[in-house]
């Protein structure tokens, strides 16, 4: 498993961005040497991990050929529900349950109406983007919830051995995705649907049923994210994860994975949501004039994409 | 399945009769009902204690009051509100504009249809609404910064965090606490002002990264609400709660709560619940054709630990006569 990992990592499609990345680091390094401090890396990590999760599920949706633009608001919804259930006076493993289940479910109706219903995943995920917010102000009408539990507070925002809980966590994900995509059937079938879903279903896959998975699988991460928010804010914010389903869907597809499904890889989402981090914090530490930062974002980004284009271009 | 309807539509009609004669017994003796119509940006809590004082006042003057807010805040929503409001010829509407320019062809229909219009919290003077009734945002921002000097002794490094570069408003805030820095403070230096895009996480990331890039930072500034939330969040995660002076603009229970833990100096409040009273006094005022100032400022209230748990009833007891 370890040196496939490696060969993954390093694979033709995400070298480009691979050194991209590292010739970032080193410019931001350059100008600002507070960037590379065990304490700023600890915060850049932790920043990153909450979108590579997300990320992560939304890699499933896209290889498929589909798109899930409802991540942020399953995020806002699951956390919330978490958070309330701590309120309600729920042990907080209970409440983390709750916020998860609430994913799986935001993920099985985007999923049913999808693979079995028929409509196309751009509008009903679209659409469950507007339920999800907005059933979250209807709750509490817009109104956080702050009775959260100090021990879940704690665990969330704690370390192992000087890395953070939402890193491991996405390690964990990471490998658990990885070893999904590349050794099981089901990570096979994700594949083929995106390659040719016809050509996959006449050879007897359930393309339904797969693709029905993905939308919950991609659920059920936004909500990790989402509980994990809940201890990075103190408290289950309304308006928290709003506006994520684009910076997952640009970790994806800045990490070498196709909008067109059948390409992409867990290596190259978290490179792409690395990528993503360094930049928002490097700006900041090289005082970057606010007014030019996101400017410079959207330039970097299609920058790395067309270098990614270039390099697999390059070889045959 | 036939009688069970009969009977249905025998009591609505019943039901019908009752409630018609209700109205046709109480609507002669009194002239008709006044009824003003709140229309916030959208759904949000801030709004809160604004509708209250609308509804507290429309009591006292016997008005019906009611509120509608859009689920997202979009021009586009707001526009339709009041289009709504305007088909069912209500007599007032007190308005938070979400942009100037786009409700000008809004605002004018409803006084074409003889309908008071003023704008309370955020402003649209291009429209033909005839007061505005909230915070002068500019002097607002130089209030605060009069407190945060006196906090910072007049001296050290602040970074200014807010929601949106483009919102003039916040600009406006921006501009006063700047100013009054450079009158009254030279010694303190905006080391940076951060984008936060009026988003939690983004708040939460850029205080991280702020305390990293500036080891020496002795306060954050926020001209926008949900800065204090977000950065108290970082500040007590990295324990630097107290140690680096956090303060800003309006009184989220978040930012309540930071303040009675020591983890906020202090927040400005805009005095929404006077907002929402005096739209009802002015709309009233409005309908008697009397002139109207072109701008009333609420003015703003300094919260601190001595009266986070108080201030809120003496905003109300101003006006509970």
């Amino acid at each position: 498993m370890e040196p496939n990992f490696f060969k993954t990592l390093l694979g033709r499609r995400e070298s480009g961005i691979f050194f991209a990345l590292i010739g970032l680091v080193v410019l931001i390094s350059c100008f600002q040497p507070n960037f590379i401090t065990p304490g700023n890396l600890f915060l850049v990590s932790r920043q990153i991990a909450l979108t590579a999760i997300i990320a992560l599920g939304v890699l499933f949706v896209i290889l498929t050929g589909g798109i899930d633009l409802s991540v942020g608001s399953a995020v806002g919804l699951s956390g919330f529900l978490c958070g309330l259930a701590m309120a309600a006076g729920l042990h907080p493993i209970i409440a983390v349950f709750a916020g998860l289940l609430t994913g799986a479910i935001i993920g099985a109706v985007n999923g049913t109406v999808v693979a079995y219903v028929g409509v196309t995943p751009f509008i009903v995920t679209l659409g469950m983007l507007g339920v999800a917010r907005g059933a979250v102000l209807v709750i509490k009408h817009g109104d956080s919830v702050r009775e959260i539990s100090k021990g879940f507070i704690a665990f969330g925002n704690g370390s192992v051995l000087g890395i953070s809980v939402p890193v491991i966590v996405l390690a964990l994900v990471a490998i658990m995705c990885h070893l999904v995509l590349g050794r099981t059937i089901f990570g096979r079938q994700v594949f083929a649907i995106g390659g040719n879903e016809k050509a996959a279903a006449l050879s007897g896959i359930n393309t339904r049923q797969v693709k029905f998975m993905t939308y919950v699988l991609s659920g059920v991460l936004s909500a990790v994210t989402g509980i994990l928010f809940v201890a990075r804010f103190q408290s289950a914010q309304a308006d928290s994860g709003k506006g994520m389903e684009l910076d997952a869907i640009a970790a994806a597809v800045i990490g070498g994975t196709s909008l067109m499904g059948g390409e992409g890889s867990v290596a190259g989402v978290l490179l792409g949501a690395i990528i993503m981090g360094v930049i928002r914090n490097g700006l900041v530490l090289m005082q970057v004039s606010s007014y030019w930062q996101e400017l410079i974002i959207g330039t970097i980004i299609v920058l790395a994409a067309i270098l990614d284009v270039i390099r697999s271009r390059k070889q045959p | 399945m036939k009688i069970f309807l009969t009977a249905l539509a025998a009591s609505l009609l019943i039901l019908g009769c009752s409630k018609k004669d209700e109205n046709s017994s109480s609507s002669p003796s009194k002239s008709k009902e006044k009824v003003f119509v709140m229309i916030p940006k959208g759904v949000h809590p801030y709004y809160e204690p604004c509708y209250e004082g609308f509804k507290d006042a429309g009591a006292k003057y016997g008005v019906k009051t009611e509120y509608l807010a859009a689920k997202a805040f979009e021009v586009p929503q707001e526009v339709e509100i009041i289009e709504n409001v305007i088909a069912r010829h209500v007599d007032g509407i007190a308005i938070s504009a979400l942009d100037d320019q786009g409700l000008v062809p809004a605002i004018e229909e409803a006084t074409k249809a003889g309908i008071k219009v003023i704008t309370f919290d955020a402003p649209a003077p291009s429209s033909k609404a005839l007061t505005y009734i909230g915070t002068m945002n500019e002097a607002a921002g130089y209030s605060g910064a009069e407190e945060l000097i006196k906090i910072m002794n007049g001296e050290g490094e602040v970074a200014v965090l807010q929601g949106g570069l483009g919102a003039p408003n916040l600009n406006d805030r921006f501009k006063g606490f700047e100013r009054c820095l450079r009158e009254k403070a030279p010694n303190i230096r905006i080391v940076a002002r951060e984008d936060e895009q009026g988003k939690i996480d983004i708040t939460v990331n850029k205080t991280e990264a702020l305390i990293q890039a500036h080891p020496n930072l002795k306060a954050i500034f926020g001209v926008s609400a949900e800065v204090c939330p977000g950065a108290a969040a970082a500040l007590k995660q990295q324990g630097k709660e107290g140690k680096v002076i956090l303060a800003g603009f309006d009184d989220l229970p978040d930012t309540l709560a930071g303040i009675r833990g020591d983890v906020v100096n202090f927040c400005i409040a805009q005095r929404t619940y006077k907002m929402g009273w005096l739209s009802v006094e002015k709309l009233l005022e409005a309908m008697d054709n009397k002139p109207l100032p072109k701008e009333i400022d609420t003015g703003v209230l300094i919260i601190t630990k001595a009266n986070v748990d108080t201030y809120m009833q003496e905003m109300k007891k101003e006006f509970a006569k």
